[in-house]
């Protein structure tokens, strides 16, 4: 689980280095979420349909929730 | 026309041998004197001058007697050899041509000569073309003269230069006719100039203009490629193609004032074929004075740049789209752009006429000159801007004008709308590059929630940063020089600009790549452009670059 909440601003930059996480995270066939994103980073994953490739939660609650299917 | 200058162009050749080998019999007299008057005399020599279609002359050296004529002289020139001096014969020589006559003949005892000249026979003037060669005989000196009538291959050029003369008028007169468009659309918010200067060779270029509502108007300047009557004639149905494309358009769409791109793709469904077919092609620009928003906003087809003199900088730039002339290819999706234009700016189309015209040093003239002549002169109206840009394009080429000089100018007067505006400086170097975005966050942050939302604020603050991170990215950092940024907003649109040193970068359209690729760059390019209205990174001179983002707060209007 990726806690991103901590994070005011991303560019395209730091979504390549996200992907690539995921990435490596789906190459060891392991689930990988992120959680937290402030409104402004919101926007951004919208944009580029981040969720296409992996869950994207407002609470770590939920995030956790989705770790334990 | 062209078969006879064929004959007269192949037959020149034969002539020349002919002529050698007369003047040659005469050097051969003179090398063998003994058998000078058997030549003459003898009845091969008669029936071989008599044959050909030439008269040929054998005159003493100081041109006071003729020793010998063939009897096609008499023939020829309607004079009796025997009985008229030289002299008597250049009497009957066209005016214009006698002294240089009277003068290769005079030097004719020294050097051989080729002259062409009128000869008056029976009350009219016949075209001779005559070779002369000295004949030293002994120490006696001849002219061995030889001279035929080449009145028909004269008049065969001088029908060529009519038809070259009729056709420039007939073209001259099309393109006043069918290529250019009424300029007369001046009001308070603008003023408009513009000028065709037809080269001796016709081009296709032309230039229309069409009311929009309010003070709105729409320009269009294009160039097919060619020359002459069928290049002409191509730009009067581009031209008129164009102006079926708005009729057409208006047919299913209510107001006037409909996107320029759907004009020019119409004008293109029109065209394209046929120019494909012909195997041409034509470059324009559309453009858009857009008053009630002061914005231009324009589709580029491959033609030369928009000059666009900007107050707020007081600079010029070169607008630039990246669509293809059309008729390369049978359809496009054309990209349309808009930059905001305040009181004082200029706009400059023109044709490569202006920006290709060649000095005696075969140097052009120039986008980066014809710039700086702008900026120099950007206080100037319309109409006195456009005159001198035609002064200086003259006698930049000392008037050896090659294309047509075409060109419209626009100046714009006052704004229908209220812009505020906020800049700032930063060194040009990576430290920046948060500065930068919070500069602009912090315009776009502080407007108010009823003209943008917050999600709107966010999504410019990431084409923003995406932007200014491909500056600093794609230009070497030098904290040396500063980069300005602009930041001005309306209640229809927000500008997000940067000024900096460097080069330009692929800045045009680019696919969103698929997250699913687990692809990890390439998103920024994309996302300038999905978020903004229009991006457009202009040159200007001296290594200058504007990049504009404009994002439209009416996005019904938006352009791609």
């Amino acid at each position: 689980m990726l806690d991103i909440s901590k994070i005011n601003y991303i560019d395209s930059s730091g979504l390549g280095a996200i992907l690539g996480i995921v990435r490596e995270a789906h190459d060891r066939d392991a689930k990988i979420c992120v959680f937290g994103a402030q409104p402004s980073v919101k926007v951004l994953f919208r944009m580029v349909q981040l969720g296409k490739l992996i869950p994207i939660f407002d609470t770590k609650d939920q995030a956790l929730a989705w770790s334990e299917d | 026309m062209v078969g006879g200058l064929g004959k007269v162009i192949k037959a020149a050749p034969f002539l020349s041998i002919i002529v050698l080998l007369v003047l040659s019999a005469f050097a051969a007299i003179a090398l063998f004197r003994k058998k000078y008057v058997f030549i003459l005399d003898s009845p091969e020599f008669r029936d071989f001058s008599d044959s050909l279609d030439m008269a040929i002359l054998l005159v003493s050296g100081d041109l006071s007697r003729i020793l010998y004529s063939n009897p096609v002289f008499s023939r020829l020139t309607g004079i009796q050899a025997r009985s008229h001096s030289i002299d008597m014969i250049v009497q009957s020589i066209h005016p214009d041509e006698r002294d240089t006559v009277r003068k290769e003949l005079a030097s004719g005892t020294a050097a051989p000569f080729d002259v062409e000249f009128r000869l008056s026979v029976h009350s009219q003037y016949l075209w001779m073309r005559m070779k002369g060669i000295p004949v030293p005989i002994g120490r006696k000196k001849r002219i061995a003269l030889a001279f035929w009538d080449i009145t028909k291959r004269m008049n065969n050029e001088l029908q060529l230069v009519q038809a070259r003369d009729y056709e420039v008028t007939v073209g001259a007169r099309i393109q006043q006719a069918l290529l250019l468009g009424n300029p007369d659309h001046n009001c308070e918010f603008y003023g408009i100039a513009s000028m065709s200067i037809p080269s001796q060779r016709i081009d296709g270029d032309f230039f229309d203009f069409y009311p929009g509502s309010g003070s709105n108007i729409d320009l269009v300047i294009g160039d097919v490629m060619g020359k002459g009557i069928p290049a002409a004639l191509t730009g009067a149905a581009a031209k008129n193609a164009v102006l079926r494309a708005r009729m057409d358009i208006a047919e299913f769409n209510t107001g006037s004032d409909f996107e320029p791109r759907k004009i020019v793709s119409e004008a293109e469904s029109i065209l394209s074929r046929n120019l494909m077919s012909l195997n041409t092609f034509l470059t324009l620009v559309y453009g858009r004075i857009s008053v009630q928003d002061s914005l231009f906003r324009y589709v580029d087809c491959g033609h030369t740049s928009v000059i666009h003199y900007e107050m707020a900088s007081g600079q010029c730039w070169r607008l630039k789209g990246a669509d293809m002339p059309i008729g390369f290819t049978l359809k496009q999706d054309y990209a349309e752009y808009a930059v905001p234009v305040g009181p004082d700016d200029i706009l400059f189309l023109f044709s490569d006429g202006i920006s290709e015209a060649m000095n005696t040093e075969g140097e052009q003239l120039g986008e980066d000159r014809l710039m700086r002549l702008i900026k120099s002169s950007a206080e100037l109206s319309a109409e006195v801007l456009l005159d001198k840009v035609k002064q200086i394009t003259f006698a930049y080429s000392a008037g050896d004008i090659r294309d047509d000089v075409t060109g419209i100018s626009v100046k714009i007067r006052k704004s229908m709308i209220q812009v505020e505006e906020d800049q700032q400086e930063f060194p040009q170097d990576m430290s920046s590059l948060r500065k930068i975005r919070l500069f602009f966050q912090t315009c776009v942050g502080a407007m108010e929630s009823s003209h943008i939302s917050d999600e709107q604020k966010d999504s410019i603050g990431i084409a923003v940063g995406e932007a200014v991170a491909n500056i600093l990215t794609y230009n070497k950092p030098d904290a040396s020089m500063l980069c300005r940024t602009l930041f001005r907003k309306s209640d229809q649109w927000i500008q997000c600009a940067i000024y900096y040193a460097g080069k330009d970068y692929a800045w045009q359209r680019a696919e969103r790549p698929d997250p699913m690729t687990y692809q990890t760059s390439g998103y920024g390019l994309s996302l300038i452009n999905e978020i903004m209205d229009s991006v457009t990174l202009s040159l200007g001179t001296d290594g200058a670059v504007r990049l504009s983002m404009l994002y439209l707060l009416n996005r019904k209007d938006s352009v791609s």
